[in-house]
């Protein structure tokens, strides 16, 4: 099966030309299926976060390909990456980055275009999140936990191809991190969407069905996950 | 005058500016000369009489008010001392106010003798009648009432409505700057969630629409904050300063909410450049 995205020796080098230049990605090669969670790990500052904007069509790379679906992003127009990015593309942010004067549905809905712009469709993603009692709860009011699955269902409201999550674990408790995984970890496997999370925490990395290893913008270890063993859709795959 | 074809009927009257001073400071009324015969009157008596004897006046209580005289003061015009008799009000027109006395005394002041520098002409074919004194009297300028009412309001008009013109694109440019900068500023600080709705999806246009609801939104609420202040304002006023005239009809308040509202389109272009250049990719930084 072709697969979803394809990297072709991918680099992202900040300030070329100059003395302070950094070269924060190199030479990446990837493919990541359709249905695939894939983990990328690696200490602060290895080019995980930069990695993971160029692939979600938010950072120009400045080397190499990404292919999203067939399409070579490189040649998208500016208003065709936003297109993209709204209807293909969820994103999952490390600090939740919801909007703090609307209230949960509220923000779920904002995200939503076309079809998707419904207060119903809203309901109904933090419903199955189990959010159903906390709709109309702000921000503020609601746990980390709770903030992160309506962040979740914000990503989900497009019905995307693929999921980006930036350290979605960061601001949890150990517990509570545990959980929102096995929830993406769900949904990838229900819905049959590719997810791609960025995470430096190792307690994590089961869910995926491949870890990648990135140090100093390198690609330097593939390990297989132990997702068959750890979603909690395992009769899916019995 | 009388005899000429189209005249109905003609008043003679007196009327001019006099000055004189109050406690040492000047004043100016318009004095119009009554003849006792009742068609020069106040356009509306709010206190006393204006059966005036001689010496006596009626002034406007707008110059009542601001110079701070009551019926049964006396005010010294030429070494002779004239009596307040009466109070009337619409005799306020901004830039002079209108005052009444007898015809010979305003004669004596003047030194008109038995001279009018006024006619009151009535005739059922006025137009007949303007064109006909017009051309058998050259010494006088003949005016329908129309143009007569359009002269005084031309007086008003030429004296205050160009500063009025300055002050009103003064307040529109207050009011771009205001809920531009109120904007300029929301966009500054909500610059994340802006970049959290790019990376979303939300095209920059799409992002130019939120600040120009929040534009509008705000420019609404300060039109209808203002408009209620300014009743507020025109009481004060007008208990404040004498003569203080204000006219506010629906179509004023009308264009008011017009220029607001470009007002508020004009002040979301303020944040566009900083809009465009949120870059979403910086959200991920934590």
């Amino acid at each position: 099966m072709t697969p979803l995205l394809i990297t072709e020796k991918l680099g992202k080098t900040f300030d070329p030309g100059r003395h302070a230049q950094v070269k924060a990605v190199s030479d990446i090669n990837l493919a990541i299926g359709r249905g695939e969670i894939i983990m990328v790990m690696g200490p602060s500052g290895s080019g995980k976060t930069s990695l993971l904007t160029m692939l979600g069509a938010l950072l120009k790379p400045t080397s190499g390909k990404i292919i999203f679906d067939g399409q070579e992003l490189q040649r998208f127009s500016a208003g065709g990456l936003t297109k993209l990015r709204r209807d293909k593309f969820g994103f999952i942010f490390q600090s939740f980055n919801l909007l703090e004067n609307l209230c949960a549905w509220e923000n779920v809905f904002i995200a939503g275009f076309g079809a998707n712009n419904s207060r119903e469709r809203a309901v109904q993603l933090l419903t199955q999140l189990g959010l159903g009692e906390r709709i109309n709860q702000k921000p503020r009011q609601l746990s980390g936990g709770e903030r992160q699955r309506v962040a979740i269902a914000r990503a989900l409201v497009n019905d995307p191809e693929i999921i980006f999550a930036d350290e979605p674990t960061a601001n949890l408790d150990r517990h509570i991190g545990h959980e929102v995984m096995q929830l993406l970890c769900s949904i990838g496997c229900e819905q049959g969407k590719s997810i791609v999370i960025v995470s430096h925490d190792e307690r994590i990395k089961d869910v995926a069905h491949r870890v990648l290893y990135i140090e100093d913008g390198r690609l330097v270890r593939e390990e297989k996950g132990h997702h068959n063993e750890t979603c909690p859709m395992k009769k899916h795959y019995e | 005058m009388a005899n000429i074809e189209g005249v109905k009927s003609v008043v003679p009257f007196v009327s001019r500016q006099v000055s004189f001073e109050i406690d040492g400071k000047e004043a100016h009324l318009n004095f119009i000369g009554d003849d006792g015969s009742g068609t020069v009157k106040p356009y509306k008596l709010t206190q006393g009489t204006a059966n005036l004897s001689s010496q006596e006046i009626v002034v406007d209580e707008t110059f009542a008010q601001d110079k701070k005289v009551v019926i049964g003061d006396t005010l010294k015009i030429d070494d002779i001392n004239f009596k307040i008799v009466g109070l009337a009000k619409g005799g306020n027109m901004i830039v002079y106010t209108f005052a009444l006395m007898r015809l010979d005394d305003l004669r004596a002041i003047l030194d008109f003798s038995n001279n009018n520098n006024y006619y009151l002409v009535k005739s059922d074919q006025p137009e007949l009648a303007e064109k006909n004194i017009s051309s058998e009297i050259n010494s006088v300028l003949v005016m329908g009432r129309q143009e007569f009412l359009d002269n005084n309001a031309a007086i008003v008009r030429d004296s205050f409505l160009p500063i009025a013109g300055v002050l009103l694109i003064i307040a529109i440019a207050i009011g771009v700057a205001v809920i531009g900068l109120t904007i300029f500023t929301s966009t500054i600080e909500k610059s994340r969630e802006y970049g959290v709705l790019k990376a979303i999806g939300y095209t920059s246009s799409g992002l130019y629409g939120i600040a120009l609801i929040q534009s509008l939104v705000s420019g609404v609420i300060g039109f209808v904050i203002g408009y209620f202040l300014s009743l507020v304002v025109v009481e004060v006023a007008q208990r404040a300063a004498s003569g203080f005239v204000h006219e506010v009809t629906t179509i004023n308040v009308m264009w008011v909410l017009v220029l607001t509202i470009f007002m508020s389109i004009l002040a979301s272009f303020i944040p566009l450049q900083r809009l465009s250049t949120i870059d979403p990719a910086k959200i991920f930084k934590a």
